[in-house]
């Protein structure tokens, strides 16, 4: 290249790009610049000689480009002769502020050159080290040879040393790394090296430079210093024991941790009008305090005095000189600086510090702890000396000291014990007021520090901050500093205990606290807390008037939730005061608000705000008195209960919030309350009661609780705990009735207090034996009251059905088995309830009108609600109430089953009905099935078949006026005719052939532009489809109960053997009763007679349903009788299997996913839909192998190209992905369609045929659409979930077929038989296809270990029964010509050698595999 | 109990009114409801209260199931909205005029010519794009006939029987 030529083309290129006319062009040339080859020479030569600054801008950026890019040309002497070339030019032009941008490319250039070599020469460990080391010194060789041209220039020589070393702390730290085209690996191992060998040094440097810079006052490198502390602190930690073994963050982390990071830096972009980035760094750091930090090994360079010291003496000189007006923004950034540096430095996790005796700790002066606390409490407690004019300084404008310092304490309340804290901050403090230096203000002097100085400066502190807070309309940085501070109070309650024996212990929240002024302290923060509610509270309503969108609100509640919960551990910290203060707010804002209503101004604003200090109130009692107790037994929190052992006015306190917190509902409870009472009053109210019952109110075990309170509301006999059951049973039923349309309202009765009080046996038998008001509301419901019925909405009708009938496990006799005399009761009870759904149900199925019923809206919704009334009490309530119960839900549902099937047949078009009519099925098997006696569960089975050919019946019209929708969309663009020749199945055929001629950008448009009520059909579709298989997968469940029965020695379904699996191996093969005339499905591979092999109803099922004809399915419901000796479960699930596989559209599954994609967990239903589908294929096939194996050569070969499909997985990066599979897929539609063409299939065989090939788009389709839907994160996301667990199932299928397969022949039996490999893969054997996929995902797939583990379950079987198949395939890879075979064995060694995350490409082998068997697949036939 | 499910039904007899009365809180997506006396399918339901303390509101928006035009209405929650009767029958095709006219059959050999190849919005033409597509080529078909509030449109099709050519 020519040097001046290209230096020349750069200089006018950057003239030309100031103009915007040429700026397009320029900008090309200089990209084309950058990205040429051998520009390195070209940038030395225009950084030495150009005389413009944007020349050697880009020159340095192309530098920094082409480090990375032609590291390997370069050589070793190119590289030592480039860094020492960029070291001295930095030094040389160190002083040049105009060359800033300059010199911070060149800077990273280094950088990245330095860490693109750090692993390399890694075998001679012995220079290694050297090595590295020879970097520094060069650097310091470097940058101290400046020296002799003046002081002015040595000192920007060390700034610039120091700009580098931060440069090399960011470029090795994982997390802000650039990319190298490296693997991960490369990134971990640097870091954990310069970790290890490096980063204390640089610290060290930073520190030492720094100190030396402040003492003569140069402010640029003391702020230089300052960043790179700033960057080593923020730096990812890890600890291992040697780099050898270390694990590599897998990119999830990675990412996780980024978005971390990411999210940090946002708050404190919202929160900071003066945000650098060295405070980002250190928020990033302070966010991960619980995460990695810098171990003991640090201590003595983190916690030595000196590190601090010269920090805190700039502080000192800087902070009144940046703050005032006209301050250099120079001065006021190394203020900034200087800050994150203490608050990184305060947010050190607990691991730094020295093991110290408490002896120790708490002698004055305390230690090496004490010592860092009072070294880094000296510098916050100065930002906050005064908190009066801190937070009137925050509020004109100047948050960032307040912010920092609030979150400084709170990094210290979290790492250290509240005593040592104390500790040090009174020394401090007192240390301060004595010099009256800056840190005296004010608000420390008022209160005379005497003891607890500390603790009352931080109490002053929060109160001026909650107060300043409570304004109208808080800024966020405000409300994050109060949250701060009051979470900074909670851990520090939380953490202190009496024992100095016990100060290494982080948690040690045993009692109420006993430092001196700590629960006081916290009693007037919760106080205060309590006021600025009282105030938000009257200022919210002011604005009532407008809407309020419900769903926002939610959001602010759960937020305000987690708020309270602080508070509440404040309070519980001194309940006698907060106790009584929160009881005595109750009685007040009930006063005001029964003085508003008596003053006739309901609905006023005096009204409101009333309302809302109660809803607030009522909570904040509920949060102290108990926890959430979610997943546990729930208990009273362990504070309360020590105060209350106590006695004294602890227990007065508590048994008075009580008296307070139940005191409102009976106010609620009066005549007429309801025009009083605000609905979402009425919701806090049954919210906080629900929480107060799950902990006091008749717990399972009352110990935890003190006398005074069990005999209250654990005991029977007084009336006082009946009186309260009653009560909430009649608040339930009062808000479901006289609060009508109230969804919201409902909801939190039914789903939340309803469970707490049917969930325990003595609550629930108090309710039945002493609640009148439980009673009418059984009664309400049993009758349908209308309230009750239609006015609710059928998922809380369901909620409602459920929490009644599992209230019956307070019978006396709940566990006692059904049908003797004690379990009547119970039995009566469900019966009671449930009866007249169940009557009513029955009666519409009888009607001789029904199918004009179908059109009627009202019918439609009570049925609904009834189905759902029946799924909630009838089976998941009885089944919880035990035995009898379920017996007595049985009971009622076994009535039920013909009428279903009617209702199924007139009503199961409408999505709705159709949905709960399979979700009720799906339940009622789940809840059932395990428990039924033979000839019962066999009755479930029939009715379970019938009804999934109803299904299919009813969803097959469906499924295909969809496609034909989609087909015609897409037919607009395509030639549509090509696909119609085949009949029958020309929309699958049209659809493969239009995506491989027409790739992806026609797919995603079609996928986009589906019309509405296409997608709409799809997500009702998917719904039914998982409620089906969920239904299957539950039928599964009855071989579990088989098992157990048989073990426990009291069988009734079969006397063969021990558990159902033996006895299917043993041959005894279910028989279900033929149905007649099959047509055509009388093959002759039934080698162990009758007893074995194809079911014609199976035969027929499939046969009747693929061509939808109703008369097949009207014949067959009678033709089935399940065999007398086998559970039944294999038919049904296989049958259903088939009934649902050829459902699986492509368009559901990417309506599935699209609906998925839409929620927001992520995962979404189409994942969900195939991890239910593969697990449930697993289980049969490795439970039942003989049964699949046993079935129709089409439904067999169905299944298998089905767990072919999940067993290759799809599982490889997307992109590379989608080609392959249109591959796939142009291979079986070619094939495929040739075996239709040719007839061999029949149309059965066509049938399977087309599955099969549907299943490979359809895993394709639903894959490119998630990569093309607008909101594909989520999908994106979750596909890597999807992915491993999908193809884990197909494997273990594959493995438990192999497995029957080889344990047959061993037993002379015929193994696979007579099957054949699909169609759609050419056919031919079996065994070799299985081998031959198993190999090819083994060898060609992206795939981990624990696949190829289990491939090899499935490998080994088969290649012991069928060694033959295997040596052909290797017979056949030798074959091919050479080039080929070399290519393949190239990709097989990049697949198995790379454990990166990048691997090669894998398809030149994977299409070079395909063609080898090809070849040995024609060689073959 | 035979009582108590004979009354739930008899009150409004089967054909006897084309909408029903329903609670608005309990209507919920991909229901129905009459707005502006049009039949409509609810496509977004989002509930609100007026102040903090107030009653809640449900604001539904639907499409017209017909026309496919798009309404919004507001009710209290406690309130009674109109919700349509809305019916769906199978007829099969005997007949596709030039015009557009479809004639049909029942399942009792009840023949109607009243019904034209659904027109006016997207997926309308689409279904008509469909049915002559498969009329052209002798395939039989059944068609589904919704019916709300006296007014009829052929709402999807199936085929049901390859004649082979």
């Amino acid at each position: 290249m020519d040097l001046d030529a290209a230096q020349a083309a750069v200089e006018r290129a950057c003239e030309e790009f100031k103009a915007p006319a040429t700026a397009s062009a320029a900008s090309a040339v200089l990209l084309q610049f950058r990205s040429s080859p051998g520009v390195l020479q070209a940038c030395r030569h225009i950084l030495d000689r150009s005389h413009s600054l944007d020349a050697r801008f880009h020159a340095a950026a192309a530098l920094r480009e082409a480090v990375v890019r032609e590291w390997a040309a370069l050589g070793p002497d190119g590289r030592n002769a480039l860094r020492s070339y960029l070291m001295s030019y930095l030094v040389a032009h160190s002083e040049d502020p105009a060359m800033q941008v300059v010199r911070s490319s060149l800077i990273s250039a280094l950088a990245v050159l330095l860490k693109r070599s750090w692993l390399e020469l890694e075998e001679a460990d012995a220079r290694m080290h050297h090595h590295r080391a020879t970097f520094f010194s060069e650097l310091e060789a470097a940058t101290s040879s400046a020296a002799a041209r003046g002081p002015s220039a040595a000192a920007a020589a060390r700034r610039v040393g120091v700009q580098v070393l931060e440069a090399v702390v960011g470029e090795f730290c994982v997390s802000t790394s650039s990319p190298l085209g490296l693997p991960l690996e490369h990134h971990a191992k640097c870091a954990m090296d310069l970790q290890d060998h490096f980063l204390q040094d640089i610290f060290r440097h930073a520190v030492a430079l720094g100190r030396a810079a402040a003492a003569v006052h140069d402010g640029a490198t003391c702020a230089a210093c300052l960043s790179l502390m700033t960057a080593v602190l923020a730096w990812d930690f890890r600890r291992s024991p040697s780099s050898a073994s270390f694990s590599f963050a897998t990119p999830q982390t990675l990412a996780a941790r980024a978005a971390a990071a990411a999210a940090a830096a946002a708050t404190t972009a919202t929160s900071g009008a003066t945000v650098t980035s060295a405070v980002a760094a250190a928020a990033a750091a302070a966010a991960g305090s619980s995460g990695p930090s810098a171990g003991a090994d640090w201590a003595s360079l983190l916690l030595s005095p000196d590190t601090l010291d010269w920090v805190a003496a700039l502080l000192g000189q800087l902070t009144a000189a940046a703050a005032a007006p006209g301050a250099p923004v120079a001065a006021r950034q190394l203020v900034a600086q200087a800050r994150g540096v203490v608050v990184a430095l305060s947010s050190l996790s607990s691991d730094v510090f020295p093991r110290e005796g408490a002896e120790v700790l708490t002698r004055p002066g305390g230690g090496v702890r004490g010592g860092y606390l009072r070294a880094v409490l000296r510098c916050v407690v100065a930002w906050v000396a005064s908190p009066r004019q801190v937070v009137a300084a925050a509020a004109a404008g100047d948050e960032m000291p307040l912010w920092e310092g609030c979150k400084a304490i709170l990094a210290l309340a979290a790492a250290h014990p509240p005593r040592l804290l104390e500790d040090a901050g009174n020394d401090v403090v007192a240390a301060a007021a004595a010099a009256g230096g800056t840190g005296s203000g004010a608000g420390a002097r008022v209160q005379t520090p005497t003891a607890g100085c500390f603790l009352a400066l931080l109490q002053a502190l929060t109160l001026e901050v909650i107060r300043g807070s409570c304004c109208p309309d808080p800024e966020q940085w405000m409300v994050e500093c109060r949250d701060m501070l009051v979470e900074a109070w909670a851990l520090m309650v939380q953490r202190d205990c009496s024992s100095p024996l016990t100060l290494g212990l982080s948690v040690g929240a045993l009692g109420p606290p006993s430092l001196p002024g700590l629960a006081e302290g916290a009693a007037a923060v919760f106080s205060v807390l309590v006021e600025a509610a009282m105030t938000a509270a009257g200022q919210q309503a002011a604005d009532e008037g407008e809407d309020i969108d419900v769903e926002n609100e939610a959001a602010e509640a759960a937020a305000e939730d987690a708020r309270m919960a602080e508070a509440a551990m404040l309070a519980r910290a001194a309940p006698a005061a907060t106790f009584s203060l929160l009881a005595a707010a109750m009685a007040a804002a009930q006063q005001q608000l029964l003085a508003a209503t008596a003053a006739g101004l309901a609905g006023g604003e005096v009204w409101a705000v009333s309302l809302e200090r109660l809803c607030w109130l009522v909570r904040m009692a509920a949060h102290c008195l108990a926890d959430s107790g979610a997943g546990e037994t729930p208990l009273m929190p362990l504070p309360l209960s020590i105060a209350v052992e106590g006695g004294g006015p602890a227990v007065a306190a508590v048994e008075g919030l009580t008296a307070a917190l139940l005191g409102l509902p009976a106010l609620a409870l009066q005549e007429g309350a309801a025009a009083v009472l605000s609905p979402r009053l009425m919701e806090s109210c049954v919210w906080s009661l629900a929480r107060w019952s799950d902990t006091y109110l008749f717990p399972e075990e009352a110990e935890g609780l003190p006398a005074a309170l069990v005999a209250a509301y654990a005991t029977r006999g007084s009336g006082q705990a009946e009186a309260v059951v009653d009560g909430l049973a009649r608040l339930a039923a009062t808000c479901l009735v006289a609060f009508p349309g109230e969804a919201e309202l409902h909801g939190m009765v039914c789903t939340t207090l309803l469970p707490v009080l049917s969930r325990r046996r003595p609550l629930c038998t108090t309710l039945l034996e002493c609640s009148r008001s439980w009673g009418e509301l059984c009664g309400a419901f049993a009758g349908r009251t209308p309230q009750l019925s239609n006015g609710l909405a059928p998922k809380l009708q369901r909620w409602l059905s459920q929490s009644l009938c599992q209230a019956a496990c307070g019978f006396p006799s709940a566990d006692s088995p059904a049908g003797t005399p004690a379990a009547a009761a119970a039995g009566h009870y469900i019966s009671q309830l449930l009866g007249p759904t169940a009557a009513e149900v029955r009666a519409l199925a009888a009607r001789p009108d029904l199918y004009d019923m179908t059109a009627r809206a009202d019918v439609i919704g009570t049925l609904c609600g009834m189905l759902e009334v029946l799924r909630g009490g009838a089976c998941r309530g009885a089944a919880a109430a035990g035995p009898p119960a379920r017996a007595a839900g049985w009971g009622l549902i076994s009535e039920l089953l013909a009428p279903l099937l009617v209702l199924q047949r007139a009503f199961g078009d409408d999505p709705r009905v159709g949905a709960l009519l399979l979700k009720l099925a799906a339940a009622v098997v789940e809840h059932h099935v395990g428990y039924l006696p033979t000839d019962q569960a066999h009755m479930l089975m029939s009715w379970v078949l019938e009804l999934l050919r109803q299904y299919r019946m009813g969803r097959a019209a469906r499924v295909s006026v969809a496609a034909a929708a989609a087909a015609a969309a897409r037919g607009r663009r395509k030639a549509y005719h090509l696909a119609h020749s085949q009949g029958h199945h020309h929309l699958h055929h049209h659809h493969r052939l239009h995506q491989n001629s027409n790739g992806q950008s026609g797919q995603r448009q079609d996928g986009v532009s589906g019309s509405a009520f296409l997608l709409q059909g799809g997500e009702d579709a998917a719904r039914e489809l998982r409620a089906l298989l969920q239904l299957l997968t539950h039928i599964t469940q009855r071989d579990v109960a088989l098992a157990a029965a048989a073990s426990d020695g009291w069988a009734t379904a079969s006397s063969a053997g021990s558990t159902p699996r033996s006895v299917n191996m043993s041959g005894t093969l279910p028989v279900l009763g033929a149905g007649a005339g099959g047509g055509g499905s009388s093959r002759g591979n039934t080698p162990k007679g009758p007893g074995v092999g194809v079911t014609a109803t199976v035969a027929l099922a499939s046969a009747g349903a693929a061509s939808a004809c109703p008369s097949a399915a009207g014949g067959s419901g009678g033709g089935l009788t399940v065999g007398d000796n086998e559970s039944g479960v294999a038919q049904v699930v296989l049958t259903g299997l088939d009934v649902l596989l050829p459902l699986l559209t492509p368009e559901l599954l990417a309506a599935a996913t699209a609906a998925g994609a839409g929620a927001a967990g992520g995962g979404g239903t189409g994942g969900k839909l195939a991890r239910l589908l593969f697990s449930l294929l697993a289980y049969m096939m490795e439970v039942h192998p003989h049964a699949v194996v046993a079935l129709p050569g089409p439904h067999f070969s169905t299944l298998l190209s089905c767990l072919a499909a999940g067993a290759r997985g799809f599982s490889l990066v997307q992109q590379q992905q989608q080609q392959q599979q249109q591959q796939c897929t142009a291979d079986a539609t070619a094939s495929g369609s040739a075996s239709i063409a040719n007839g061999t299939g029949g149309s059965a065989g066509g049938g399977g045929c087309t599955f099969s090939t549907s299943v490979l788009t359809s895993t394709s389709t639903s894959t490119t659409t998630s990569t093309s839907t607008p909101s594909s994160q989520p999908v994106a996301v979750s596909a890597s979930g999807f992915d491993g667990v999908v193809v884990q199932s197909a494997l273990e299928g594959l493995a438990g077929l192999a497995k029957y397969h080889h344990q047959s022949l061993i037993n002379g039996g015929r193994g696979f038989g007579a099957h054949q490999a699909p169609a759609a893969a050419g056919g031919g054997p079996l065994v070799p296809y299985l081998v031959q996929l198993l190999m090819q995902i083994v060898l060609m797939g992206d795939v981990g270990s624990d696949v190829v583990e289990l491939a090899g379950d499935a490998l080994l079987p088969l290649l012991q029964s069928d060694p033959v198949a295997f040596s052909n395939l290797g017979a056949a890879l030798v074959q091919v010509r050479a080039g080929e075979v070399c290519v393949c064995v190239y990709g097989c060694v990049c697949v198995f050698l790379s454990s990166s995350p990048h691997p090669p490409h894998p398809h030149p082998p994977q299409n070079s595999f395909t063609s080898s068997t090809d070849v040995r697949c024609s060689a073959i036939t | 109990m035979s009582d108590h499910e004979v009354e739930t039904f008899e009150s409004a007899d089967a054909g006897a009114s084309l909408t029903y009365p329903q609670q608005a809180g309990t209507v919920r997506k991909n229901g129905y409801i009459v707005i502006s006396g049009r039949p409509c399918k609810v496509v977004d339901v989002s509930t609100s209260k007026t102040g903090k303390h107030g009653h809640a509101k449900c604001n539904f928006v639907a499409i017209d199931i017909f026309t496919s035009k798009k309404y919004e209405e507001m009710a209290p929650s406690s309130h009674n909205v109109e919700v349509p009767n809305i019916s769906r029958k199978e007829y099969t095709v005997i007949d596709i005029t030039d015009e557009g006219i479809v004639s049909l059959m029942d399942e009792a050999g009840n023949t109607r010519d009243d019904l034209f190849l659904p027109k006016g919005t997207d997926e309308a033409e689409k279904l008509a794009e469909i049915i002559k597509e498969n009329w052209s080529n002798d395939k039989e078909m059944a068609v589904t006939v919704i019916k709300s509030m006296n007014e009829e449109t052929i709402s999807s099709v199936k085929v049901i029987n390859e004649t082979a050519k």
